[in-house]
């Protein structure tokens, strides 16, 4: 929606002018058109004035009323928009009308020439719509004023259907100048559509080919730089993903480095202290010392379990020794026994393929991960895990039975602890080139679903 | 009195030691030669030809588990006695697997040690009482059938033809949301069915609904 903006623009820029100067243009023919109709009719009342005039001396001379009045009429019947023609006296009052012996109220005061003024003109609001009103003093002879009175209907008419003549040839062009407008602009905007499309493709991880888009005159160089900086931006995630992963190795690296120095060198004095002990409680003089060393080899025996415990958290030698599926099922039922949950583990559907290390290493801790999640947050009575093989595909799903989460609204949440834990899962399963989904409500708890590919990256 | 002649394979220099000494102790134990790595342990066993080879686990270069199975191979007739750290049930599995005659742990060694090297000289085994259980569900599970069955032509009894379908897909691992797509119906749907399956079935948990697919061979063999 976003691109008919410009286009709009584009419309409107031809658009307002067509529209303002159509109707300037209209209104001035319109004013035009009126006043020189009206200077017409002004000329025309003033001809029939002067004849007049001169009919109105004649008649006078003569005493021959009657003729004057015939050529009142005879001007009545002339020009069609003649409404009426008044004598007055000098005294105002009407010596002959084309109205009768009844003179329209106050069309005598409507208009009256101020003294020394030859003629005046007046606009009169009527019944029957407007009318110009001659007041000529009659300069042949005899003392006294004309008054003519003319329709302005016609000529308002005539106005008004040129006005909005001019109004539709103005509408017609607008009509006409925004329909091409309109195409031009869409075409001139489609570059831009384009280009925005290619940017919300790129966005979701396609590629779309846009290499047309490169030669085009205006858009061209915004494509090209607009492909510079997605590549600039791919070199990094690239890069950020090459160093994410030598962070991870490099953990794992260090922590496996850990566990054997426990076992090797923790592990070994521990040993040889019990196998010592245990000597010393065989060949012991007495039952005290023999008791002592007892209690003191147990105690050794202890510790060195607890430090086999801890060596096989940070890097379980089954995950390399024997397999994945080994090392899950030995932390699954260990952490059923420690957190009290009935954890279950199932490989009945994985055919015992090797992953590499990089996998089952990824692997391994991402359930890690979603078993403590369990432990601390799910409330669950029952984790099932189970890794299977499908299709080209190593599946690892972690699944319990407790409250569920929301997961738009951890990933949102700026506790980073949890969140961390969370993000990290997603980005070794991507590493290792699988995904990662979770689905989780309050009724069916949560699951996470891995799925990795079997063969190499 | 038969003489068992023993050769004991241990990166550690303390056990080595701590070994001696015990061996040292039984008058019909003979103590030929000490390996401290896997691959020294093979080419001392392969050439002395010893009666017991008393073995670790974790050693460096070829771990106990290869020295294990190479051994088996090629001296099938030498008794293998492991002594390690490791009570964890994989490596027993693994091991057992390979077929040993003894599994012991370090902790409690010395008495322990003495009686399965005995033992297996004759013939017999010894494992640690820890791992007697999981010696006893390894025997169950492999009396259970260990390949799938057949896919079967009907869906299991009580279903419906659509819960049998979520259960395969379930089983195959598939998100609900991916089950969905594939059935075309909504999430909460495969939900529904799920539930109902389960219940039907007397199935608790996602782990259990696998090992009964597998079993009666409701595991579409196309997917895999």
């Amino acid at each position: 929606m976003r691109r008919l903006r410009l286009r709009t623009k584009m419309i409107l820029a031809i658009g307002l002018p067509i529209l303002i100067l159509g109707i300037a243009g209209t209104l001035y023919a319109r004013l035009m058109l009126a006043s020189i109709s009206e200077d017409e009719l002004d000329r025309r009342m003033l001809s029939i004035a002067r004849d007049l005039d001169v009919d109105a001396t004649d008649a006078v001379l003569t005493n021959d009323l009657f003729a004057l009045y015939r050529a009142f009429t005879a001007h009545m019947a002339a020009d069609p928009d003649v409404r009426y023609v008044v004598l007055l006296d000098q005294q105002g009052a009407s010596r002959l009308s084309t109205f009768g012996p009844l003179v329209p109220e106050g069309l005598r005061a409507a208009n009256a020439a101020s003294p020394g003024v030859p003629y005046s003109f007046a606009t009169l609001e009527t019944s029957e719509g407007r009318v110009r009103d001659l007041a000529y003093v009659l300069q042949q002879g005899q003392p006294g004023v004309v008054r003519i009175g003319l329709a302005m209907r016609r000529l308002e008419a005539r106005v008004g259907s040129l006005t909005a003549n001019l109004f539709g040839l103005t509408a017609a062009t607008l009509g006409v100048g925004l329909l091409v407008s309109y195409v031009v602009a869409t075409v001139l905007t489609r570059p831009l559509a384009r280009l925005a499309d290619v940017a919300r493709a790129i966005g979701r991880g396609e590629a779309p080919d846009h290499r047309a888009l490169h030669d085009h005159p205006d858009v061209g160089v915004l494509t090209i730089e607009f492909d510079r900086m997605t590549e600039r931006l791919r070199e990094k995630e690239t890069e950020r993903s090459w160093l994410l992963a030598k962070v991870i190795t490099a953990q794992e690296d260090e922590r496996q480095r850990i566990a054997r120095e426990l076992h090797d060198n923790v592990g070994q004095a521990l040993t040889s202290l019990t196998m010592g002990l245990a000597r010393v409680e065989r060949t012991a003089g007495s039952t005290e010392v023999m008791s002592l060393a007892a209690g003191l080899r147990q105690e050794a025996a202890r510790t060195l379990d607890l430090t086999r415990h801890l060596a096989r958290d940070l890097r379980p030698s089954t995950l390399d020794d024997i397999g994945l599926a080994a090392a899950l099922r030995a932390y699954v039922e260990e952490f059923g026994r420690q957190h009290d949950i009935d954890a279950r583990f199932s490989a009945e559907g994985f055919d015992g393929a090797r992953l590499g290390t990089e996998r089952e290493t990824a692997l391994y801790r991402i359930a890690q991960e979603a078993l403590t999640n369990v432990a601390r947050h799910a409330n669950a009575g029952h984790v099932s895990v189970v890794l299977g093989t499908r299709k080209g595909l190593a599946v690892l799903v972690i699944e319990d039975d407790g409250i569920g989460f929301d997961i738009a609204r951890l990933l949102n949440d700026a506790n980073a602890e949890a969140k961390l834990g969370l993000l990290g899962m997603y980005e070794r399963a991507e590493l290792i080139g699988g995904t990662l989904t979770i689905e989780s409500s309050r009724d069916m708890g949560t699951a996470v679903f891995v799925e990795s590919p079997l063969e190499p990256p | 009195m038969t003489t068992t002649r023993i050769v004991i394979a241990d990166d550690h220099a303390v056990v080595r030691a701590g070994l001696r000494h015990i061996l040292a102790h039984e008058p019909d134990f003979q103590l030929i030669a000490e390996a401290a790595d896997g691959d020294e342990a093979v080419r001392l066993a392969l050439d002395l030809r010893p009666d017991v080879v008393v073995l670790d686990i974790g050693m460096p270069g070829m771990n106990g588990l290869e020295v294990a199975r190479a051994l088996r191979d090629r001296a099938p007739h030498i008794h293998l006695v492991i002594l390690t750290v490791y009570d964890d049930p994989e490596y027993f599995r693994q091991l057992v697997e390979i077929g040993v005659a003894g599994y012991v742990l370090k902790a409690a060694a010395d008495s322990a040690l003495v009686e399965a090297i005995r033992t297996a000289q004759h013939g017999g085994a010894l494992v640690a009482g820890s791992l007697m259980r999981t010696l006893l569900d390894l025997y169950l599970q492999r009396a259970a059938p260990a390949r799938p069955a057949p896919a079967p032509a009907e869906p299991p009894p009580g279903l419906t033809g659509r819960e049998a379908e979520v259960l395969t897909l379930t089983a195959l691992g598939y998100s609900g949301q991916q089950i969905a797509d594939r059935l075309c119906v909504s999430v909460s749907t495969v939900e529904t069915h799920r539930t109902h399956l389960m219940r039907k079935l007397g199935l608790k948990g996602r782990a259990e609904l696998v090992q009964y697919a597998m079993r009666e061979g409701y595991l579409d063999r196309d997917e895999r």
